[in-house]
């Protein structure tokens, strides 16, 4: 499964669990995933990337 | 050959109360929850939702079997936590008949007359238990719940009442996890301290002593390797026998505060316990703690009581005394001292921290120095700012000069000779030439540099050193924890950053940070303070401008921080090691964030060149509609500010993106800005910029998140002071003698 971890908070977490695509219009086609601990944006890039 | 027995739990008939358990899963993110409930569920989880909340809760079934039971396997720290004669049940001394291995090996029935001797054995009063495993969502604390996740968290422990916690805890950072364990230990429920990666923190040479650990809990510890399945069977038995020998729990060693203010919380206990309120059945120290730390959501708890005016006057009387004492945040205060256990509780029982200590943790250690840390961040700071102007000025220093040079000339030269129509010609040149002649100048060398130094940043693990320092700093100012993180976004774009502050759990929160996210400088907004007044005026005019508005947002932080009511919340990080950063990652990052400039900006940086070249050309060149437009704002743009009047549509047209604003003025230019503008003239249109409305994208974000009301008042003010501002930067630069 792919993880993520959050550079700023260092939480690791999958897609699913990502906040912030809710109402933004560029939802799920900007690249970018938010923390669902502290809310940080950053580029989809899996962990084991 | 007789088969296997249907029926092979018949104790239950006889202990009917025995029969089911609920145990739940609780720990931090990221220690080991989840394996253990896969290895003891198998694939028959159900997946909800936790009600009212979107947070998964994960939910699982399993029989405590033959095997589960009679695991020859027994951990000697538990041996003192046996039941009493009081109790129902009474432990049988006789050892475990391990004569028929056949039987075992099988696992079917245990025999009728071995079952008659077994009843009395305590193994036998939970085996064919059905325990239902709850995998809670990770968090941090339970004590001032931030996160959707830590607030489920709390409400099932506090709601539904599992029978037995059992506490995953990770052994190579024990302080940390312990912090939720002595919060944990408050619940008056059973509890069982996993200790997961037990074999990594012994690569990393740290030692765990788990009887003393359990000692000093007072709650049984089980030291398991989750993904390789060890001990999970005995640990899963223990959190059996925790749940069904209710009578005979263990003594939870509580944590009580020290310097006077454990007796201070027990007088608001005391006077909580008068008021017989908390329905919510959360346990009064607790509460306590939340009043203390003024978290929102307890507050209705209080409030419903008769009494509560002189249970929150309690409240406010007891902080004010405890702030006074230690000079310092309540929350800081408190925060600090269980901090303190967990780090005496670990003391105690881990011996040696590694054998040597790597080279990154020395490094780590420095960079999160509470002397040097600040220092060294200021310097990376600026250190990134001059990698980008650098960058800027070599880009400026050769491709510039090529374009200007050769490109310039040969496109004009084409679209005049090969171009019969004017208004063609105008669209052409002032669109595609010029506009891309901009959008390169200032998305290539200053942005892609910002977002490959912002990669870097966050790949070698610093991004969270910063955070982690800044937390500490504005906490000083009243600005702590999860606020930080939206503004330390908003240095990239500030509309991912407005989103952020959804994650702040009050209202209050979200509107302090809403309103300084949008001041700060995002990565288009450094490209016109580096793209204008760094290139061509001074970089000392540069960071002139960066340090007005970083002090407006700590003064306006901290003036709205005291101003409206209410607390802020902090934010538990985990510090990922320090590494060093791999090409494709951070170039694939840096990537998926500069597309937007090629995707968005470049489209409508042509479009707008051109449709302003109309706007210069139309209806007549020497009194076009730009120099209409120019005379009616020529009061405000030339008398207050100083600028040449064409800079009105510049500033019009930043409302849409901010790189716009630079871009414009290299068309208005018709080449380097220093051509078109003082050095005075730049540093007040970058202030302007820097500080006034927000570009379109986050006044869009801003009306979504908070309404109309809200984000006039903020497009509004920001206009208001930005060109307050500029105002007061022209006449003192004017008085100073710039040009």
């Amino acid at each position: 499964m792919t993880t993520y971890q959050c550079p700023m908070c260092g939480r690791k977490f999958e897609k699913a669990q990502a906040t912030g695509c809710a109402g933004c219009m560029m939802a799920r086609a900007c690249g970018a995933i938010a923390c669902p601990n502290c809310g940080y944006e950053f580029p989809a890039v899996p962990e084991e990337a | 050959m007789k088969g296997p027995r249907k029926r092979k739990f018949r104790h239950r008939k006889q202990f009917p109360e025995l029969n089911h358990l609920r145990i739940a899963l609780v720990g931090q993110p990221n220690v080991g929850k989840s394996v253990i409930f896969n290895n003891w569920t198998g694939l028959g989880a159900i997946v909800s939702n936790y009600p009212g909340t979107t947070v998964e809760i994960l939910e699982g079934t399993v029989y405590l079997s033959y095997r589960d039971v009679y695991s020859p396997r027994w951990h000697p720290g538990i041996k003192d936590w046996q039941p009493t004669e009081e109790d129902e049940f009474q432990q049988d001394d006789r050892p475990f008949r391990r004569d028929r291995p056949g039987r075992r090996q099988h696992g079917r029935g245990i025999g009728k007359h071995f079952r008659k001797w077994a009843l009395k054995d305590f193994d036998e009063t939970i085996e064919g238990l059905q325990l239902d495993i709850v995998d809670l969502p990770g968090s941090y604390t339970i004590v001032s719940p931030s996160t959707e996740d830590e607030k489920v968290t709390l409400r099932y422990l506090q709601q539904d009442t599992p029978d037995v916690i059992v506490n995953v805890v990770d052994a190579t950072n024990l302080p940390r996890n312990l912090l939720l364990t002595i919060a944990l230990l408050e619940f008056n429920i059973p509890m069982v301290v996993c200790l997961n990666q037990v074999d990594l923190a012994r690569r990393m040479g740290i030692e765990i002593d788990e009887k003393k650990l359990e000692m000093l809990l007072g709650v049984p510890v089980i030291p398991t390797v989750a993904i390789h399945g060890t001990n999970l069977k005995l640990l899963l038995r223990t959190a059996a026998k925790s749940g069904a020998y209710k009578g005979v729990r263990p003594n939870p060693r509580r944590f009580l505060f020290p310097n006077g203010i454990e007796a201070k919380l027990r007088r608001l206990e005391q006077r909580l316990s008068q008021m017989q309120l908390c329905p919510m059945n959360l346990p009064l120290r607790i509460l306590s703690q939340q009043l203390l730390e003024e978290y929102a959501q307890c507050a209705a708890c209080i409030e419903s009581s008769l009494e509560s005016e002189e249970a929150l006057n309690l409240v406010k009387t007891i902080r004010t005394e405890i702030e006074k004492e230690f000079d310092e945040d309540i929350v800081l205060v408190l925060g600090e001292k269980r901090k303190q256990y967990a780090i005496y509780l670990t003391e105690q029982v881990q011996q040696g921290k590694g054998k040597r200590v790597p080279l990154t943790e020395k490094i780590s250690a420095i960079l999160t120095d509470r002397v040097f840390g600040l220092p060294i961040a200021l310097l990376v700071l600026i250190g990134s700012l001059l990698i980008m102007f650098a960058a800027g000025a070599i880009f400026d220093a050769t491709v510039g000069e090529f374009w200007e040079a050769f490109i310039n000339p040969t496109a004009q030269y084409l679209i005049t000779t090969y171009v019969p129509s004017v208004i063609v010609q105008v669209i052409l040149y002032y669109g595609l030439v010029l506009g891309i002649q901009a959008w390169l100048f200032i998305a290539v060398p200053f942005v892609a540099t910002f977002y490959i130094i912002l990669s870097i940043l966050e790949d070698t693990g610093y991004m969270a050193r910063i955070a982690f320092l800044l937390d500490a700093f504005m906490h000083r100012l009243g600005l702590h924890g999860r606020a930080i993180i939206p503004l330390l976004t908003g240095m990239g774009c500030n509309v991912p950053a407005v989103l952020g502050t959804r994650i702040l759990s009050t209202r209050r929160e979200r509107l302090i940070a809403g309103f300084l996210v949008v001041l700060v400088p995002c990565s288009a907004q450094l490209a016109v303070i580096l793209g204008t007044v760094g290139l061509y005026a001074s970089i000392f005019f540069a960071f002139l401008i960066l340090a007005i508005v970083f002090g407006i947002i700590i003064g306006l932080g901290a003036l709205l921080q005291h101003t409206l009511p209410g607390a802020s919340h902090g934010l538990v990080m985990e510090i990922p090691p320090l590494r060093t950063p791999r090409l494709k990652p951070t170039l694939k990052k840096t990537w998926l964030r500069f597309r937007e400039f090629v995707y968005i900006a470049l489209p409508l940086i042509i479009i707008g060149g051109a449709v302003l070249g109309l706007l210069l050309y139309f209806p007549t060149p020497d009194f076009s509609y730009l120099y209409m437009v120019s005379l009616w704002a020529a009061p405000l743009v030339v008398g207050w500010l100083g600028l040449p009047a064409e800079t009105a549509a510049a500033f019009v047209y930043g409302i849409l993106r901010k790189e716009l604003t630079v871009e414009l003025l290299v068309i208005l230019a018709n080449g380097p800005i220093n051509t078109f503008m003082t050095p005075r003239q730049m540093f007040v249109f970058a202030l302007i910029t820097t500080i006034y409305i927000p570009c379109i994208a986050t006044i869009a974000v801003l009306f979504r998140e908070y309404r109309w009301k809200y984000t006039l008042i903020l497009a509004t003010s920001t206009v208001i002071l930005a060109f307050f501002l500029g105002g007061v930067a022209n006449f003192i630069m004017l008085g100073l003698g710039f040009p």
